[in-house]
């Protein structure tokens, strides 16, 4: 909101504007003091810290506990009160008396400001497509990274939380998923876009260097006034190559005029999983491995020669009359504690105004080993230093600390044998070894050589697995003697310079910068061989003495970023209002890291240190990413009349990504809005309040699905050969290689993005009803996949290529309710979202990805890709009638009745497709009669195809209740927990629903018999398990009192005090048959939270 | 006041000014990498060097564990054959029924064959553009005699197994080249002579101890004469085995060593007898059997496997050993030296490769050398190449006693006597050849290749072969179906150019 201001305040024109934040516009004047008293229209009650402002004015207060004012202004003069959830109200002075003021709960929110990329405006002005949450409902999210708030709170936002696991990422992804590179939106925190090195890779060494925990997760959601999710281009467009996945713009709280003021929020809870796998206990798992093997033993193999003395009943060391471990539950932390506390002081003059904040914020995991803590604090200072020149400055310092020692998962620790315990009271570390062994002095040790061999070796047969063949990590020794773990300090924040010569024209320049450093400290005990499944030599690498090795890692991400704004408001003819904004960017960023390791003498933890002791000490430095970016923007808006709307923006941006030649490319767009409800032809009614049409069009880039410097062909120095054995040398010298695996793409150009938006805003029924209805159609081209070259090339790293066309369509709705029935206001709202993605273009028409994301043209992204099954035989005749028609190449079985020859209680599946008929096909749609990889089909999409969100809530006298529920629709997922468990194949332990599995006895339907190494392929990759992995959950269940003012005064001290309790994800609504449909890992947790809000 | 703000004011814009003349300079987005590119390598010899042992360094992918005795690429070169075999249930290189083109092991072998060759493609093409960068004598011959003769090796594994595989020779540097078709017929192994034939006019005849292990003019020989026997299986061609001969004729210095062991043991490798090996070691920080070769230079996978033989422990994860067919077992004569330097007879236990095996510091993989090419094979094929090529039968059985003469004079004289140099009957001889290949070269991952080329030019029939399989009911073996492995489907999705091969 740009306000023009009359020709007698020119004098004392505007000196001073927040222009990210309010946009409220302050003028100077000092007259007589006028006193009054606010009061909410439905308690009667006065509202406290209601902001008063003389129109115009640099002069503000806000209100006391009771809501009483003063305030100095002339009886020519206008006060504008505004507080958060009310209409704003303009009451004319008038004269001298006091002036009571009835403010009415906001029900349009047409007037509320939205902050949109370089600026702010009214919602009712907006024209492109934004979704925005704000702080009230940023507060009642308990996770410690801000994201998950968004979920269900934001139309076409999807959010799918990483699980309990408290360093867990969300996955965002806004209006289905554009590409299958990178996809994850743009965020820009006050002004500063971020970067995080190794964004989007999970895998391979910069996904592991990039570390496992959330770097989000380092700005406290309680310092977030708002977050705004620009969705489509006209929108988005400002932000041109880095927004083709959407922005979503993080606001965090300023000071606000007026005497200080302090709240206090905190908050603690518990935890906890609700569910584990039911698994097989010692008895039935015996009784199914020897069922298992008995169907198919290897030749002249007995199953105990097989499977050695634990699974031998003779033997002494037989393990079937164990007892029955839980591996689940032992590593479930019970009741894992959630702390969040925050204290946050603003307040500010006339002239300055500032905000602090303090945070503290702990969180176990739901498993053991594993929490994360977060000391933040945040500063903040706009100051206007004279009339034309103000200044601000935003830092905020975090310090992270993570550990990550669980070693493993829940479907890790179901699938363990149960009969092998975790605690040993007679192994002198009180945990139950898995390997045994003893060493010997190695004579060939020469620690003055680089390859030092190690001090000791095993000794011959050693080491040995004590629990068989499938023994697994103790993991609950590893959490002893293995520790790992994450430091992160953070400092972030930005600052401007603004003149404004002119009034309408200011000229600011911004410095924003971003530093982080992520330490990884990672210690692992010699003695861990024992608890080891797959025993290394301890002694390897070191001169016999250590007692362990410490690694750490240092990844430290550097961010600044400059520009340069221009931006000129004006109204000029009365009606006719134009907004313009020019600017200049640049932004460097550099992700580098360096990496030691080494013998550490000692265990003591304090005497932990890497100390130069060679060959036994190693590292590594580098930078791995660097970016340079330089952007111009400008954008042009007129308005008419709140009637009609016109937006135009043109982004020109140039990334240091590409080879020459393509490193500029241009990002235009367009939107129009008009409010119909404001032509004088259209009847004024009750329930038609208001109706604005808009539409957008234009285009994004997506600079960061380019890979570093793919133009050029590197070389890498880490093969190696080895030479000059012989004549008693075994090992030879090891000589380092050279190899070039790349594919130099000198032709790549940025993935892009066309979007249009149409969309309609209503307000209805008397200002009770709020809706909104988009539709949106994106189409992402030039994708730029980085594809895995056919074999036939040899190039071993995947390749940048500009292959295909993927179209995400859909539409949103919003809706809003507001009411008051007797003492109660009642507030509703929801969204809804769907998703239509199909890929439209590949390079060639040739499918990638393999079956659990099957990328294919006509297809959404990611589909799931398998087999089908037929059936299970329950005879002979059926197996014969089946066999008479078809054979199963992919078992091995020919025309003829060769090959594997089935037994009833085996799976069989269908003959969907059949083989190509000529070169030109991939597959024929005719089926063959033969079972082969030509007949997987498509069995599920894994994007959902809607989600929704919808919250109640109600207050009265105090007392607040909300509950929100969230959920995803129309999408599958393979349940690859259930595949493993369901398998029978080995040895691993199995899910009670085996015990469900074929027998003459007990002809299933679902589940074959058991046979080792399932010759008849049953666990291939098939829709038995895929399943629907929708969801419905109540996320959030609040109830809170706010103490009466009344009672309050009297302690003179506390302002407002509010104390409620939640019960997040209280039940959840799936078929999902495994933990949680969002992840079985980590799975999500119920949590029961307690908290108090209180200022001062 | 008003003054210092109209100053402040100029200041500030210029200060703002000078920003944008700065965010101007396009040159700042000419980034580039922290890393050597190829603009900036091949530069001196000692690039080529390394860029030329970066060729050798793929061999470690086609022999170690790779993460688990399942996975290991070193199966399909041990197991098809009749001479090894094991219990392992669904061991497709032990059965075939259920050998697919999804299969992991085949799919890897491939694409790290491909690997090799086209690092093998890069130096050559880098050693043609280069001028003057090298000054040592002879030292650019050397290195593109290595990177043909490695290319050759790979397209020589490449026709065995998967005989239709796409024919690469040129550097990929437009996507317009990534979908070349298949061949056909003997179109690789033409390759892999081709490559051979020059790199022995390169190559030296031997290195110095430094560079022990790498290729020398007698390996390219002799691969170049086994490429020409195989072809001439496969074509039927008597010319290919006159200049097989002529081939082998120019090995020179290579023996037989007394005791066959030496060429299965880890401190008897690139002996007087080994042509050509395979550098197992292990890396200097740790032999990571988990990660390969090319991870990093101090971790990363430098071994080969041996516990399929030694039947490892910790290697072999619970999976049955490979052991020796009762075939192999009875082909011997009781007194025949090489018996328990092949197996332990009572168990079929393998010792060759096992028995005098040195594990890494990994304690599962091993760095044992593995002999692709050794001097009683190069003998064994000239008695083939004579016999075939019309020569002198008596020329062709003396051959044959060569190879029996050292196996006999390691034991106490009898067994096995030579073959009489008298016998003319050529299918008798043949006979003679192809069980002598299977006593001497048991175990060594050549039989398969040799009964292959054996069926394709009609001299043994593998139609309905059970190969003395231990798991004979689960045999599938059908005919020309597995003759072909199949193309691994990483290449038949991606590649609409490529047939898969028949039967899959």
């Amino acid at each position: 909101m740009y306000q023009n201001f009359p020709p007698t305040l020119k004098k004392l024109r505007v000196l001073f504007l927040l222009i990210f934040f309010s946009g409220i516009t302050i003028a100077i004047s000092a007259q007589t003091m006028v006193s009054g008293r606010i009061i909410d229209s439905a308690s009667g009650q006065g509202i406290a810290r209601v902001s008063v402002v003389v129109q115009g004015s640099k002069t503000g207060t806000v209100t006391d506990a009771n809501g009483n004012f003063s305030i100095s202004a002339s009886p020519t003069q206008v006060l504008l009160v505004s507080n958060l959830g009310y209409k704003t109200e303009r009451i004319p002075v008038r004269g001298t008396g006091p002036i009571n003021i009835v403010l009415a709960p906001q029900i349009s929110l047409l007037d509320d400001v939205v902050v949109i990329g370089y600026g702010t405006r009214q919602r009712k002005d907006v024209t492109g497509a934004i979704s925005t949450v704000g702080a009230k409902d940023i507060e009642k999210s308990t996770s410690m990274t801000p994201e998950l708030a968004l979920q269900g709170r934001a139309a076409g936002v999807f959010v799918s939380s990483g699980g309990g696991d408290p360093q867990a990422r969300p996955t965002v992804r806004i209006r289905g998923v554009n590409t299958f590179g990178f996809a994850e939106p743009l965020y820009v925190i006050d002004g500063v876009p971020m970067f995080e090195g190794g964004a989007g890779v999970t895998g391979g060494a910069i996904g592991d260097i990039r570390s496992p925990v959330n770097i989000f997760s380092m700005i406290n959601p309680n310092d977030i006034e708002s977050m705004t999710v620009l969705k489509d281009a006209s929108a988005a467009a400002i932000y041109g190559v880095r927004a083709s996945n959407g922005v979503i713009l993080i606001t965090t709280k300023k000071g606000k005029a007026g005497r200080p003021r302090v709240e206090l929020t905190s908050s603690y809870g518990v935890q906890n999983i609700t569910k584990t796998f039911e698994v097989l206990n010692t008895q039935q798992y015996f009784d199914l491995v020897r069922q298992a093997y008995a169907a198919n033993p290897d030749a002249n193999t007995s199953f105990d020669q097989r499977y050695g003395p634990r699974y031998t009943t003779s033997s002494p060391l037989y393990a079937g009359n164990n007892p029955t471990y839980d591996w689940q539950r032992e590593l479930l932390n019970k009741n894992a504690a959630m702390h969040d506390h925050s204290i946050r002081l603003s307040g500010g003059s006339d002239a300055t105004t500032y905000y602090l904040s303090a945070g503290f914020s702990k969180q176990e995991s739901p498993l053991k080993a594993n929490n994360m803590e977060r000391y933040s604090i945040a500063a903040n200072i706009d100051s206007r230093v004279s009339k034309v020149i103000s200044t601000g400055l935003t830092l905020r310092l975090v310090q992270e600390r993570a550990l990550v020692n669980t070693q493993g998962d829940l479907p890790t620790m179901a699938s363990s044998i149960p009969f092998q315990p975790f605690y040993d009271p007679n192994d002198p570390t009180g945990f139950a070894p898995v390997s045994r062994g003893s060493f010997v002095r190695n004579p060939s040790f020469d620690p003055s050589k680089i390859d030092a061999g190690p001090a000791f070796n095993f000794a011959p047969n050693d080491p040995t697995l004590l629990w068989g063949q499938n023994s697994r990590f103790n993991v609950f020794a590893l959490h002893a003697l293995n520790d790992n773990r994450f430091d992160l300090n953070r400092v972030l924040g930005s600052g401007y310079v603004q003149i404004e010569p002119i009034t309408g024209l200011r000229l600011r320049g911004t410095l924003g910068g971003d530093w982080y450093m992520n330490l990884r400290k990672s210690w692992s005990e010699n003695d861990n061989w024992r608890f080891s499944q797959t025993p290394g030599n301890p002694f390897a690498n070191q001169n016999g003495q250590a007692k362990g090795t410490l690694g750490e890692r240092r990844g430290t991400t550097y961010n600044l970023n400059k520009e340069v704004t221009l931006n000129y408001t004006k109204t000029f003819l009365t009606d006719h209002s134009i907004d313009v904004i020019l600017s200049a960017s640049d932004q460097f960023t550099r992700w580098d890291v360096s990496d030691i390791s080494g013998r550490v003498n000692f265990t003591d933890p304090q005497l932990r240190n890497i100390t130069n002791q060679p060959p036994f000490t190693q590292g590594f430095t580098g930078i791995l990413q660097e970016d340079q970016l330089i952007g111009y923007m400008g954008r042009v808006s007129y308005k008419f009349k709140d009637k009609y709307y016109l937006d135009g923006t043109l982004r020109y941006d140039g990334s240091s990504r590409l080879a020459p030649g393509q490193k500029w490319d241009y990002f235009p767009s367009f939107a129009a809005a008009w409010r119909i409800t404001g032509e004088s032809f259209f009847p004024k009614t009750k329930f038609i309040n208001d109706i604005k049409l808009r539409g957008g069009w234009g285009r994004l880039g997506n600079f960061q699905s380019a890979g570093f410097y793919k133009f050029l062909s590197g070389v890498v120095l880490s093969a190696d050969y080895p030479l000059g054995s012989g004549n008693g040398n075994g090992v030879g010298t090891q000589v380092q290689a050279a190899r070039l695996p790349d594919f130099a793409n000198t032709t790549l150009t940025w993935e892009k993005l066309k979007t249009i938006n149409v969309a309609m805003d209503a307000t209805l029924f008397n200002n009770h009803v709020t809706f909104t209805a988009e539709y949106y159609d994106k189409t992402t081209f030039d994708i730029i996949q980085s594809v895995a070259l056919p074999p036939n090339t040899g190039i071993q790293n995947n390749a940048d290529l500009n292959v295909a066309t993927v179209k995400n369509t859909g539409v949103e709705f919003q809706l809003g309710y507001n009411n008051k029935i007797g003492a109660v206001n009642f507030n509703l709202s929801g969204n809804f979202t769907t998703v239509k993605n199909r890929v439209v273009r590949l390079n060639g028409g040739t499918p990638l990805g393999g079956e659990g994301g099957r990328i294919e043209e006509g297809y959404p992204l990611f589909y799931l890709w398998g087999y089908k099954v037929g059936g299970i035989f329950q005879n002979q005749a059926e197996i014969d009638a089946w066999r008479s028609k078809y054979n199963d190449a992919s078992i091995g079985q020919n025309r003829t009745g060769g090959g594997y020859t089935y037994r009833p209680g085996d799976m069989y599946f269908q003959d969907v497709y059949g083989n190509p008929r000529d070169p030109k096909e991939r597959f024929s749609n005719t089926p063959d009669s033969i079972i082969n990889a030509n007949d997987r089909s498509y069995l599920g999409k894994s994007i959902a195809g809607y989600y929704y969100g919808f919250n109640l809530a109600a207050n009265t006298k105090g007392f607040d209740i909300s509950v929100f529920f969230q959920g995803v629709g129309d999408i599958q997922r393979y349940n690859e927990v259930r595949a493993g468990l369901e398998g029978m194949g080995g040895l691993a332990n199995q899910s009670t629903t085996v015990l469900d599995r074929w027998t003459p006895t007990n002809p299933s339907t679902t589940i074959p018999r058991a046979e080792y190494n399932g010759r008849f392929g049953a666990t291939r990759f098939s829709d038995r398990f895929v399943e629907n992995a929708g969801y419905i959950r109540l996320r959030n269940l609040q109830i809170g009192y706010t103490i009466p003012a009344s009672v309050l005064g009297k302690t003179g001290v506390i302002q407002s005090l509010r104390v409620y309790g939640s019960g997040l994800n209280l039940f959840t609504i799936t078929p999902w048959t495994g933990l949680d449909p969002e992840t079985d890992g980590v799975p999500i947790t119920r949590q029961f939270v307690f908290g108090i809000n209180a200022s001062f | 006041m008003k003054k210092f703000i109209v100053r402040l004011s100029i200041i500030l814009t210029s200060v703002v000014a000078g920003f944008i003349i700065h965010a101007c300079n396009k040159e700042k987005l000419n980034l580039l990498p922290h890393g050597p590119t190829e603009q900036s390598y091949f530069l001196e010899e000692d690039d080529f060097n390394r860029a030329t042992l970066g060729i050798y360094s793929k061999l470690s992918d086609f022999f170690w564990w790779n993460g688990g005795p399942g996975s290991s690429p070193i199966t399909p070169f041990l197991l098809p054959g009749d001479d090894i075999t094991t219990n392992q249930s669904n061991e497709e290189f032990d059965l075939f029924g259920s050998l697919q083109p999804s299969n992991g092991r085949l799919s890897y072998l491939y694409s790290r064959h491909y690997q090799l060759i086209n690092r093998a493609i890069l130096v050559l093409e880098k050693i043609e553009r280069e001028k003057g960068i090298y000054t040592t004598p002879d030292l650019k011959n050397w290195h593109k005699g290595e990177a043909l003769f490695l290319r050759g090796y790979a397209y020589y594994n490449l026709w065995n197994f998967f005989g239709t595989a796409p024919l690469v020779t040129e550097r990929v540097i437009s996507s317009s080249q990534f979908t070349p078709p298949g061949t056909t017929g003997t179109q690789l192994l033409d390759q892999a002579i081709k490559d051979f034939t020059e790199a022995a006019t390169l190559l030296p005849a031997s290195w110095n101890v430094a560079n022990r292990g790498r290729v020398t003019a007698n390996g390219a020989n002799g691969m170049l004469g086994k490429s020409l026997v195989f072809r001439a299986s496969a074509n039927k061609t008597a010319a290919d085995y006159t200049a097989a001969l002529a081939a082998f004729a120019k090995i020179t210095g290579a023996t037989l060593v007394a005791d066959i062991d030496d060429n299965f043991a880890w401190n008897t490798e690139n002996n007087a007898e080994s042509l050509f090996e395979f550098q197992a070691s292990q890396a200097f920080g740790f032999d990571n059997v988990w990660l390969d070769n090319d991870f990093d230079n101090a971790v990363g996978a430098l071994s080969i496997y041996w516990g399929f033989y030694s039947n490892n422990g910790n290697g072999q994860q619970g999976r049955s050993p490979y052991f020796a067919t009762t075939k192999l077992l009875q082909s011997y004569n009781a007194l025949d030296p090489r018996l328990e330097k092949t197996m332990n007879p009572a168990d079929r236990t393998i010792n060759k490769y096992a028995k005098r095996d040195k594990l890494s510091q990994s304690n599962l993989a091993s760095i044992n050398n593995y002999r692709i090419l050794r001097y009683a094979d190069v003998l064994l094929l000239q008695a083939e190449a004579t016999l075939q090529s019309n020569g002198s039968t008596a020329t062709a059985v003396g051959f044959i006693n060569q190879v029996r003469t050292r196996a006999r004079a390691m034991g106490a004289g009898a067994e096995p006597a030579n073959f009489s140099t008298a016998e003319t009957n050529r299918g008798t001889i043949m006979a003679w050849i192809m069980d002598e290949r299977l006593r001497e070269l048991a175990g060594e991952g050549q039989r398969w290749f040799d009964m292959r080329r054996w069926h394709l030019q009609g001299i043994i029939t593998l139609s309905n072969a059970s190969f003395s399989s231990n798991q004979a009911s689960g045999m599938a073996f059908q005919v020309p179906m597995h003759l072909y492995f199949p193309i691994p489907n990483s290449e038949i999705d991606v590649n609409p150019n490529v047939k898969q091969n028949q039967g899959y």
